[in-house]
């Protein structure tokens, strides 16, 4: 169950991350993506936050995002994430399943018209 | 992100990570109590690094892009007001320093892997397709001189090289990787009759 549990939190972070940065349409670095998702979700999110850079190197390595590198050797430098053309495609997937989802769950629960 | 995780603000001031000594160290009597942040940063840092197994560069480069965030992070806190201790402790508190150095660690180990296993796979097919294209069926060999002025060996010699460069994080590995193919290629040269 707790398995699970993490699977979902990842999803749900990945599908997080990808909306952000395709969102905001621009290199961001992981401070800023932390402090953007917690905007967005009015601070109802809560999560230790470097955890998000092991979830950003892991959508690095499945193609979903590339990197790089601002700043000189020596100066403070920060590393910035986008979306490839794959996380695009695979945001859009997860929207859908998403949305499917949400509304099979509304409909389960009363909350929504059928 | 997850609302099960535990939830920072509960420990504003970040009091548990001001009294942890491994994050501060053991003060002598006369020692300043609050040091320079920047060597303060790099205790959390050390703290993420004992979690981490993995090769100095990806190592420097993972504490480079945390130490990047803390420094945001105290910066911020520092801006609300909080003195510089205090900044940072609350940094290292919401930071979760542990947790995040054994989940690094298992996302960039099994990449390792995969990369050393390719690593090592490379050369043995490069050298392979060398001796298939250079060499006759029945193992007469053209000699090294020979093959030397075949574009095939330099075509894959260059692969050998450039694959491993391109494709892997590691440019360790895309060295040792074209030494393999070049040792397995003289070996190749030398002793053309030679049956594994």
């Amino acid at each position: 169950m707790a398995g699970k549990i993490d699977q979902m939190r990842k999803g749900t972070t990945t599908v997080a991350i990808l909306k952000l940065l395709v969102d905001v349409g621009e290199p961001v670095h992981g401070y800023e993506i932390i402090r953007r998702l917690e905007r967005r979700s009015q601070g109802y999110f809560s999560f230790k936050e470097g955890l998000i850079y092991p979830r950003l190197h892991q959508m690095e390595q499945e193609g979903f995002l590339e990197s790089q590198w601002l700043g000189e050797p020596g100066t403070r430098r920060r590393k910035v994430y986008t979306v490839t053309e794959r996380g695009r495609q695979q945001l859009d997937v997860e929207m859908q399943r998403w949305q499917t989802f949400s509304q099979q769950m509304n409909q389960l629960l009363g909350l929504e018209a059928a | 992100m997850s609302a099960e995780q535990e939830d920072p603000s509960s420990d504003p001031a970040g009091e548990a990570a001001l009294n942890d000594p491994s994050l501060w160290g053991e003060l002598e009597e006369g020692t300043e109590i609050c040091p320079d942040l920047a060597v303060k940063v790099e205790r959390v840092l050390e703290r993420v690094r004992a979690q981490l197994d993995l090769d100095a560069d990806r190592e420097y480069e993972l504490l480079e892009e945390l130490r990047s965030h803390l420094e945001e992070a105290v910066a911020a806190a520092q801006a609300r007001g909080l003195d510089e201790k205090k900044a940072l402790a609350e940094a290292a508190a919401c930071f979760g320093v542990e947790e995040v150095g054994r989940e690094l660690q298992a996302t960039h180990v099994g990449w390792g892997t995969a990369d050393g296993v390719m690593a090592a796979a490379l050369p043995v097919i490069c050298a392979l397709a060398l001796r298939w294209l250079v060499f006759a069926p029945d193992g007469t060999a053209v000699g090294w001189r020979g093959v030397l002025v075949r574009p095939a060996f330099w075509v894959v010699s260059l692969a050998a090289l450039l694959v491993p460069l391109l494709k892997f994080p590691r440019w360790r590995y895309a060295l040792v990787s074209w030494v393999f193919f070049w040792v397995l290629s003289v070996i190749f040269f030398a002793w053309p009759a030679l049956r594994w």
